[in-house]
């Protein structure tokens, strides 16, 4: 009896915490419709602040991790308009190496009067792959040359690049020596600047004025992949979705087989590339003749130590870092 | 009411007979129309949306504790097409509806990272990752937590947090065959959140997100985000007495 009575206690007490809850929760509710308020004085910040407050910061892009290096063959066709782009020579060939896990990278140029074997076609200047075969040829014969597996490739004419350096707004770099070249429409003085779309494609083109000629044009165009990498990693830092605009103006104006997911991924990626630490070399060669062809003999020797360097990591040893053909230019700039 | 609560003098037991069944009746009386009309308003102010003070109120999150209502303001939205003969004019209507799609993701994750006191009483934000990828989702959790959210010990810090106003640019990156492959989307966020010693920090967070389009669905991938929290005052005239809806002063921004 004495636990029915006090179960009975317990419920009623519990029947009017619920009524009285009940009770609060529709005061609140009614006076909140009707537009009941507490009046409440203003309160003022303290003069001192009581809790620290920090700007703070955090980011993540997805970004390639992986110690496996990337492989990219850039190419510069020399379509002119109305040319078939992937039908004309390749006369700017590039070996990119990205090791994403250390940070760095690897320009490797070769000369376009390269005189190599060209799988399925025999010996042949190496420009011409494109010609038989288009990017995929380029890449069997790099391959062939090289050992390196491309993972990608990435294509460009003279219209398309000039439209890509106007559509990001002009190529800010330091000039390194002053290059006039009537060939190649080029009358640059040294120095840091802005290059518009067609001063950029001249000193891409630019071989008469350089004492190595095509050698030191293939580093000069290293080099214009290296202002191009600087000024998108300010734009990153600046506003980050930067990245768009450069996708977009180099796709546009550039053809490749790198999906879109995976280029995002290396922009993101070589947003945070040290520049210092991108390695920009041209595979060093001499000229000489084929018959009545004019012709660059790579050295081999050197060629494959490079290869087999690169292909371990991306990224070349100092002993492997062959001397600056305009090393001489620089040096009197 | 005090005297309900009162613990009741002994009585015999013809008494306590007597005083239950005096009882039982009008208390009955009073829970049920209590409830049912209690139970009716509620209905028709969530029906209606009615009623400016608690309209900033719209659910009540996992831990039952409401979440003031917030919705970011689409703002100006650019395509960005990658095929070689992009039409920028005919790519806007789809970067416009890739935008209004991201909008009710990026609502959901800002307000389970500063507004869902179910989250950031306790320190606790799985909500506001559920729209990220994995690997973003664990940075963002991880070392971005501070940034990315109110933090781990806003629940020891703040009494009362409240959206003030957001607004959303977009870039919208098309791949070459038109269709919307990805959102970078600059955010500014803004909230007011009343500290326990009843001073005020105006909550600031921007940047830049990034989402994919992954099978029909939209997905944070990435992030650039800054914190700016600064002092301010308190709100000139903190009218509501609802928890948490002091934003009636502050407001929240449209609907998108």
């Amino acid at each position: 009896v004495t636990a029915l009575r006090g179960a009975h206690r317990s419920r009623s007490s519990a029947i009017r915490r619920a009524a009285l809850g009940a009770g609060l929760v529709i005061a609140w509710v009614v006076g909140s419709t009707l537009g009941v308020t507490t009046p409440v004085a203003p309160k003022h910040a303290a003069a001192t602040p009581l809790f620290q407050i920090e700007p703070a910061h955090a980011g993540f892009t997805p970004a390639l991790d992986g110690t496996e290096p990337v492989f990219i063959l850039v190419l510069g066709s020399d379509a002119r308009p109305g040319e078939t782009i992937t039908g004309e020579r390749a006369d700017s060939i590039h070996i990119v190496a990205l090791n994403a896990a250390k940070g760095r990278a690897t320009i490797l140029g070769f000369p376009r009067d390269s005189w190599v074997p060209i799988p399925g076609v025999g010996t042949n200047k190496i420009n011409s792959a494109m010609v038989d075969g288009g990017p995929a040829l380029m890449v069997k014969t790099i391959e062939s040359l090289t050992g390196l597996h491309m993972d990608y490739w990435a294509l460009t004419w003279f219209d398309g690049f000039e439209a890509m350096i106007n559509e990001i707004g002009g190529l800010q770099m330091v000039v390194p020596f002053a290059l006039h070249d009537s060939y190649a429409h080029a009358d640059l003085e040294p120095g840091k600047q802005v290059l518009n779309g067609h001063d950029a494609l001249a000193f891409a083109r630019t071989r008469h004025a350089l004492p190595e000629g095509d050698f030191g044009r293939s580093e000069d165009q290293g080099r214009l992949m290296l202002a191009a990498l600087a000024q998108f990693q300010r734009e990153f830092q600046q506003d980050p979705a930067a990245v768009f605009k450069w996708l977009g103006a180099g796709m546009r104006n550039a053809r490749t087989d790198i999906p879109l997911d995976q280029l995002m991924t290396l922009a993101f990626t070589g947003a945070n590339l040290d520049g210092r630490h991108v390695t920009n070399v041209v595979v060093p060669g001499s000229a000489g003749m084929s018959g009545n062809i004019s012709i660059v003999n790579l050295d081999m020797t050197k060629l494959a130590a490079m290869s087999k360097d690169m292909g371990k990591d991306g990224l070349l040893a100092k002993k492997n870092v062959p001397p600056s053909p305009n090393a001489s230019l620089l040096a009197s700039s | 009411l005090a005297a309900r609560t009162k613990t009741p003098p002994p009585v015999n037991r013809s008494e306590r007979r007597s005083h239950g069944k005096k009882r039982k009746a009008p208390l009955a009386l009073i829970v049920v129309p209590v409830v049912l009309i209690g139970a009716a308003i509620a209905l028709v102010l969530v029906l209606t949306g009615n009623g400016d003070t608690i309209g900033h109120i719209i659910h009540v999150g996992g831990g039952g504790e409401p979440i003031p209502a917030f919705d970011f303001k689409a703002a100006k939205v650019t395509p960005i097409g990658t095929a070689e003969d992009a039409d920028l004019s005919a790519l806007q209507p789809k970067a416009e509806a890739a935008a209004r799609a991201t909008v009710p993701v990026l609502d959901d994750v800002f307000s389970g990272a500063f507004l869902d006191p179910n989250n950031w009483k306790d320190g606790s934000y799985d909500s506001a990752f559920e729209h990220f990828s994995d690997a973003a989702s664990a940075s963002a959790s991880g070392p971005g937590l501070p940034t990315i959210t109110l933090g781990a010990a806003a629940g020891d810090t703040y009494d009362t947090v409240s959206p003030s106003k957001g607004s959303i640019n977009f870039d919208v990156l098309f791949d070459r065959d038109g269709n919307a492959f990805s959102v970078a989307a600059h955010v500014k966020f803004y909230a007011l959140a009343q500290r326990k010693d009843d001073t005020y920090v105006a909550i600031v967070s921007h940047g830049v997100m990034f989402l994919r389009n992954t099978g029909g669905s939209w997905q944070v991938v990435g992030f650039e985000m800054k914190r700016n929290d600064h002092e301010t005052e308190a709100p000139a005239a903190s009218t509501s007495a609802g928890p948490s809806a002091s934003s009636t002063s502050t407001g929240a921004s449209g609907a998108s």
